[in-house]
């Protein structure tokens, strides 16, 4: 160490000087304060041995001096005051402004010597806590700017058009930069719009790794034609083989068709959801009817997702569960029954904003612990978009050109199994179908296929849709005749790509393995745009030409032209 | 969290009070790690009359010891759980999982 010695007098800087050098310390000197605080600043020593009583500048003020000089630096030097015994006051003063130690005189040569090794540790401390704190700073910079980094390649990943629908109203509220909650939405071919809210285990960067595989698979799978159903089994899927055990995810996932009025939710681990009707009266609740994803092998994986038919004007509302279970200062819960009463007596246009206000003024100065998300769909703003798709607009021919022709024989177990409407549809795409095309060729070919699948195979009348509840009477009645479907049931789906000399045709065929039906009628009826069933024949027959029935009525052909 | 464990017969009952929370995970692993691996054991118990709050984690937490426990031939009562403890097993579908009584 170098260690500054400052004395007036020269006999007490010879003694000190040579007991620095016995323990193997290195002395320099200065006469008084002043020339002490000027060779400090020149030599930066280890440690200074400061007399009190000198001429110029004394002894306190240079500690003073010297202290400031540190302070300003960031370092410590350690400051020995060196006293006579009748200054006891000077000694305490010294004290006071920063001196870290004293020595009395007449000085006794084995004191001095402890007192430097003791400050030598002291020092070493120090040095250690400055280059650990210098360390974690640094750590800590790392750490917020990989956080940064994560925060914008997550948006990125995340964010997509399909979230700006205009049926949408949307609030995710992170507790840090990453959020472990995520929302995606988009429309599918027919228009119906899928929505995804995600809830990874815990929060921050490690939750928000957890849920980002989810929305490349989800937007894709929707984009096609899927059902909500099958998306939710590709999540798990995916989610199973990725995470570790322990970790999993709270999802909701919801189907809102306007052209049916139906809402289908598969919902796993979250909070209920809820249907509102237009006065915000609670016209359906879906509970967690599900593990969360990540948790079940596929093979035990439940896919049924539950339908609700929906009155004009009514609003969705799915939620995490960072937003009922969010506390207050005395740890009370939000909850449920508190967002409910508030959404029941908002009019609807107000109640993302009056619940977020509402929730504010709950929380006060405590701070939700986990993400808040929140999502509003409102069914009456749905055709907004689905209103693009018309009917009747002539769209571009896409590369196909020359003659193909393709048939598909589904039998019983592929009926039970099989989302076959994507499954064509992805074959179309790959055969060059103009993508343009694939949102009328998706109406087209699902209402085809649930037309004979409902009346053809199954024979559901649709007149069962009519009671209060039919909607949900039919679902049923739907899947327990699907269940017991008898093993020769089959559909035949066959395609012809005609070219012609200023349109190119294609030809769609079903033919079902029922009994077919009086069809004169229905297609007499299909005129009337007022009808309560039958509107998606009604919609094909205006999306393409030559739509007939073959008997006994099991088969139907229809052009659609390109 | 306190975890007490008992054993009587071929049943070993984790008494658990507190929160179970993340903060738990080495105490909870520990406790039914010793419970497994001493043997003999076809039923693990976990009395949860005393847990106050169960969060994300805790699920993870069971999730593991299910995993564990399946291997091990090992059946899972969960039991007595408070009110708003069982709302979150609820939520999740636990009992899809577990039994729950």
């Amino acid at each position: 160490m170098k260690i500054l010695i400052v004395d007036d007098t020269a006999t007490n800087r010879a003694i000190f000087t040579a007991l620095v050098q016995q323990i193997g310390h290195t002395p320099i000197t200065a006469n008084d304060g002043q020339q002490a605080v000027e060779i400090f600043q020149r030599e930066n020593p280890d440690l200074v041995l400061m007399d009190i009583m000198m001429p110029v500048m004394d002894g306190l003020e240079a500690t003073q001096r010297i202290k400031s000089i540190d302070a300003e630096k960031n370092s410590w030097t350690p400051v020995i005051l060196v006293s006579a015994m009748t200054e006891a006051d000077d000694v305490v003063k010294g004290l006071e402004i920063g001196a870290d130690d004293y020595l009395t005189k007449p000085i006794n040569g084995n004191i001095l010597k402890a007192k430097i090794r003791s400050m030598q540790r002291s020092l070493d401390w120090w040095d250690q806590v400055v280059t650990k704190s210098a360390e974690l700073e640094q750590y800590h910079f790392a750490a917020e700017d990989e956080r940064r980094i994560a925060a914008h390649l997550m948006r990125g990943m995340t964010e997509a058009a399909g979230l700006r629908d205009p049926a949408l109203e949307l609030w995710l509220a992170p507790t840090e930069d990453c959020s472990g909650d995520l929302i995606a939405a988009a429309r599918a071919p027919g228009g119906a719009l899928h929505v995804l809210l995600a809830d990874g285990t815990g929060h921050g960067l490690a939750a928000a790794i957890n849920v980002l595989p989810l929305p490349s698979i989800f937007y894709a799978m929707t984009s096609k034609g899927f059902g909500i159903g099958t998306i939710a089994s590709e999540l798990n899927a995916r989610i199973k083989s990725l995470l570790p055990t322990d970790r999993f995810i709270a999802a909701t996932i919801a189907s809102i068709d306007d052209r049916d009025m139906v809402v289908e939710v598969w919902s796993g681990g979250s909070p209920d959801t809820w249907m509102l009707g237009e006065s915000g009266e609670l016209l359906h609740t879906w509970k967690s009817a599900h593990l969360p994803l990540g948790i079940l092998p596929n093979e035990a994986f439940d896919a049924t997702a539950r339908s609700f038919h929906y009155p004009p004007g009514a609003q969705l509302v799915m939620m995490s569960d960072g937003l009922p279970e969010a506390s207050d200062s005395n740890q009370q819960m939000y909850g449920a029954e508190r967002l409910l009463t508030l959404l029941k007596t908002t009019d609807a246009a107000h109640r993302m904003t009056q619940l977020q206000q509402d929730f504010m003024n709950y929380l006060g100065k405590s701070k939700a612990h986990d993400d808040v998300s929140l999502i509003l769909v409102n069914t009456s703003r749905l055709p907004e978009i689905a209103a693009e798709i018309k009917p009747d607009k002539i769209l571009p021919s896409g590369k196909m050109e020359g003659y193909w022709r393709m048939s598909l024989h589904l039998g019983a177990h592929q009926l039970k199994n099989i989302d076959a409407v994507p499954f064509t549809l992805d074959t179309l795409k790959r055969l060059q179908m103009n993508d343009a095309h694939l949102g009328s060729l998706f109406l087209i070919i699902s209402e085809l296929f649930n037309n004979a699948l409902d009346h053809g195979i199954l024979r559901l009348n649709s007149a069962l849709k009519n009671a209060p509840d039919g909607f949900d009477l039919y679902l049923e009645e739907r899947e327990m005749r699907l269940n017991n479907l008898d093993e020769s049931a089959s559909l035949e789906i066959d395609f012809q790509h005609l070219p012609g000399p200023e349109k190119n045709t294609l030809r769609i065929r079903f033919k079902d393995s029922g009994d077919g039906f009086e069809y004169n009628n229905l297609l007499s009826r299909l005129e009337n745009t007022q009808l309560k069933h039958g509107r998606g024949l009604a919609l094909v027959k205006q999306l393409t030409e030559n739509m007939h029935f073959n008997d006994p009525g099991n088969e139907i052909i229809a052009d659609y032209l390109m | 969290m306190q975890i007490i464990t008992r054993t009587q017969n071929n049943e070993a009952t984790l008494v658990l009070s507190g929160r179970f929370d993340f903060n738990t995970h080495r105490e909870f692993r520990s406790a039914y790690e010793a419970a497994i691996t001493a043997g003999g054991i076809g039923k693990i118990i976990l009395d949860m009359q005393g847990v106050e709050y169960l969060d994300s984690s805790a699920l993870g937490m069971l999730l593991l010891l299910n995993e564990k426990a399946t291997a091990a031939n090992i059946s899972i009562l969960i039991s007595r759980p408070q009110p708003s403890v069982l709302q979150i097993l609820e939520i999740a579908n636990f009992k899809k999982l577990f039994t729950i009584s």
